[in-house]
C-alpha cells in the first residue's frame, strides 16, 4: 500500500511547505492512514533526537579553546609585523639602488672647455708659445673625442 | 570572557574582523557549545570534537575577512565545522584508525548496555558521512533545506533526497535493535 503524497511528508514535518501546501496536506492526513502513520514515523525519529543530552564544553575545554585562539592571534599579529618589516626592508633596498641609479657621476669636461677657461685666464698672455701649445693640443684632444 | 548580549553575531564579527580579540572570544562564547555538541555527534570522540572545534575556530579567525553577509554566522561556522570534520575523516581513513572514546564509545557498545538497544547517536554512526551530516544538521541543528544545502555544498533537491534516504536507513536500524 502505498499514497503519492507520502513524499511531500518530510517537507512537512521539517515545516518546509508553503502554508497553503501545508493546509492542504493536513486535509489529506485526515483522511489517509497510509500517510499518517509515515508523519508519526518521521516525529518518533525527530523525538528521539530531541531525547539526546548535547554535550557541552567543560570548563576546561572552553578555557583550552580560548587559550588556542589567544596563541592563533598571537602568531597573526607577529607575521603581520615581519611582514611589515618585510616591506620596509623591500623598500629600502629598491630605494637606495633607485638612489645609486639615479646620482650620474660628475662628467669631465670636455678639453674645449679647459681650453676655453684657460684662454680667457691668460687675457694677454694667450698670444705667448706656451698658451699657443696648449690651445691647440686643447682642440687636436676636442677632435679626438668627437664621435 | 564577556558576551555582549545586545550586539549581533555581524557586530561581533565585524569587531572581530577590525582586530577586536575580545570581540571575537565573545563569537566563540556564543557558538563553541553548539558546534561542540554538532562535532561530538558526528565524531562520537571528545578529544577530536575539541580539536576539531579549535581548528574550526582558527579557520574563522584566519576568515573573517572574507566573511560574506550573505549567510548567517552560525551557518559560516557551522560550514567551516564540517569542512574540518571532512578533512578529519579523510585524515582518520589514511591512518586506517577507528574512533576510541571512554566518554562517547562506538555503536557496538552501545547497543550493549541496554540489552539489544541501540541509542541514536549508535545508529547514527552506522550511517555514511553524508547521510550522518544531513541527519545532523536537520534534527540537532535545526537548520533549514536552504541552510543545510548552504553549508553542505549542494543544491537543496540533493538535502531532500539525502535526508528521506538517511532518515529510512536509520528507521529501519533503530527498528531492527527494538
Amino acid at each position: 500500500m502505498n499514497c503519492d503524497r507520502t513524499s511531500k511528508l518530510p517537507a512537512y514535518h521539517d515545516g518546509e511547505l508553503s502554508p497553503a501546501e501545508a493546509a492542504e496536506l493536513e486535509s489529506h492526513l485526515s483522511a489517509c492512514l497510509i500517510c499518517s502513520a509515515e508523519l508519526a514515523d518521521l516525529r518518533g525519529l525527530s523525538m528521539q533526537f530531541a531525547q539526546v543530552e548535547q554535550p557541552r564544553l567543560s570548563q576546561i575545554e572552553r578555557h583550552r579553546v580560548h587559550r588556542a585562539l589567544d596563541a592563533i592571534m598571537e602568531r597573526a599579529v607577529v607575521r603581520f609585523a615581519w611582514s611589515l618589516s618585510g616591506v620596509a626592508a623591500a623598500v629600502l633596498i629598491v630605494g637606495t639602488f633607485w638612489l645609486s641609479q639615479a646620482t650620474e657621476p660628475v662628467q669631465a669636461a670636455p678639453p674645449w672647455v679647459d681650453a676655453a677657461v684657460y684662454a680667457h685666464s691668460l687675457g694677454d698672455n694667450a698670444q705667448s708659445p706656451a698658451a699657443q701649445w696648449y690651445l691647440a693640443d686643447a682642440s687636436q684632444r676636442s677632435a679626438d673625442d668627437t664621435p | 570572557m564577556q558576551s555582549n548580549r545586545s550586539e549581533s553575531d555581524f557586530e561581533l564579527l565585524k569587531r572581530s574582523a577590525d582586530g577586536n580579540a575580545a570581540a571575537f572570544h565573545a563569537l566563540v562564547d556564543r557558538h563553541a557549545d553548539r558546534l561542540f555538541a554538532l562535532a561530538v555527534s558526528l565524531l562520537r570522540n571528545h578529544a577530536d570534537a575539541e580539536d576539531v572545534l579549535q581548528e574550526t575556530l582558527a579557520g574563522a579567525y584566519r576568515g573573517l575577512a572574507k566573511f560574506e553577509q550573505r549567510a548567517s554566522v552560525k551557518t559560516w561556522l557551522t560550514r567551516i565545522l564540517i569542512l574540518q570534520i571532512a578533512k578529519w575523516r579523510r585524515d582518520q581513513k589514511s591512518r586506517r584508525s577507528e574512533p576510541i572514546d571512554p566518554q562517547s564509545a562506538s555503536p557496538a557498545d552501545h547497543e550493549s548496555s541496554a540489552g539489544h538497544r541501540m541509542d541514536v547517536h549508535a545508529a547514527l554512526a552506522t550511517l555514511s558521512p553524508e547521510h550522518q551530516d544531513v541527519l545532523v544538521l536537520r534534527e540537532f541543528e535545526q537548520l533549514s533545506y536552504e541552510e543545510i544545502a548552504d553549508v553542505l555544498g549542494v543544491p537543496r533537491g540533493t538535502v531532500e533526497s539525502r535526508l528521506f534516504r538517511a532518515r529510512a536507513e536509520l528507521r529501519d536500524k533503530l527498528k531492527a535493535y527494538r
